[in-house]
């Protein structure tokens, strides 16, 4: 496998998207080829830094509101009672 | 068949994940408020038809985005339909030189993104047409696998692929056009054109 296919092939990894082989085959090539493996990296870090800046907490008001129109508590979930 | 009375201890802890979701959907936080409350008042209604023992965190995603998707969007705008190809998503490597010229460890990308507010990551990822961003909730921050997302969207899973591989590509060029108006971007050897266009 040679960079190119590994750069094509990246977002299924990533995703757990291959086939046994392949997915062998890729890992095989980024333990010879570090800026593939950088690549990879940054695949990662990326993707986690996009989830943690769009992470957003639930209002306690709509909390409240929904558990009070399903009888439990806002905390936990557990019934009223 | 599942009981209703184990719906909300299982369910409400999932709150802030939907909330998220529907904040990067509609746009606001009353829309979004509304919606997540619309979905868990349709999957408590639907629980005793749900199989005990699957996935509730899917199936509530998916009562979430065909709620959306049926409502909320309707209301908002006319429906956005775009299937465009799958394109490799080296965009930002490519750009910046070729693979050579990433430096190891902390890549120029992952740094520009440290440095960018979170609110406007909120708002490059609202910018991309609904397909695509819905496929890239799903997938990156809420974790789902190819095969759940697909179960979801009831869409195949190649389209599911080629909507995540796109949405990223589209999500990283606005955060990098956002990131060069606003001289966030490293020393860096701008783009492709140079390096690609077969000379000066």
């Amino acid at each position: 496998m040679d960079c190119d296919q590994m750069l094509n092939l990246i977002n299924h990894y990533m995703d757990g998207g291959l086939s046994q082989w392949r997915h062998r085959a890729v890992a095989r090539h980024m333990n010879d080829c570090p800026p593939c493996a950088d690549h990879h990296n940054a695949h990662i870090q990326f993707r986690q830094q996009v989830a943690s800046k769009c992470f957003e907490e639930a209002p306690a008001g709509l909390r409240l509101r929904i558990s009070e129109s399903l009888g439990v508590h806002p905390s936990d979930g557990s019934p009223l009672r | 068949m599942a009981d209703q009375a184990d719906f909300a201890e299982q369910a409400m802890p999932l709150m802030s994940g939907l909330y998220a979701a529907a904040m990067r959907l509609t746009y606001n936080s009353s829309d979004a408020e509304d919606l997540v409350q619309d979905t868990y008042l349709r999957a408590y209604r639907g629980f005793g038809g749900f199989e005990a023992g699957t996935n509730l965190k899917a199936w509530l995603y998916k009562i979430l985005t065909n709620t959306f998707i049926n409502t909320y969007r309707m209301k908002q705008r006319r429906v956005q339909q775009v299937e465009l190809d799958d394109v490799p998503d080296y965009s930002l490597y490519r750009r910046m030189g070729g693979l050579e010229t990433v430096s190891l460890s902390r890549t120029p990308e992952t740094q520009v993104l440290d440095g960018m507010p979170d609110d406007e990551v909120k708002l490059a990822l609202e910018s991309l047409p609904d397909q695509f961003r819905i496929a890239v909730i799903l997938c990156d921050i809420e974790e789902f696998s190819y095969k759940e997302i697909a179960d979801i969207l009831d869409i195949p899973m190649g389209t599911v692929m080629s909507r995540i591989h796109r949405g990223r590509k589209l999500l990283h060029d606005k955060l990098w056009e956002y990131a060069a108006e606003r001289g966030l971007i490293p020393n860096v050897e701008r783009p492709a054109a140079a390096a690609h266009a077969g000379g000066q």
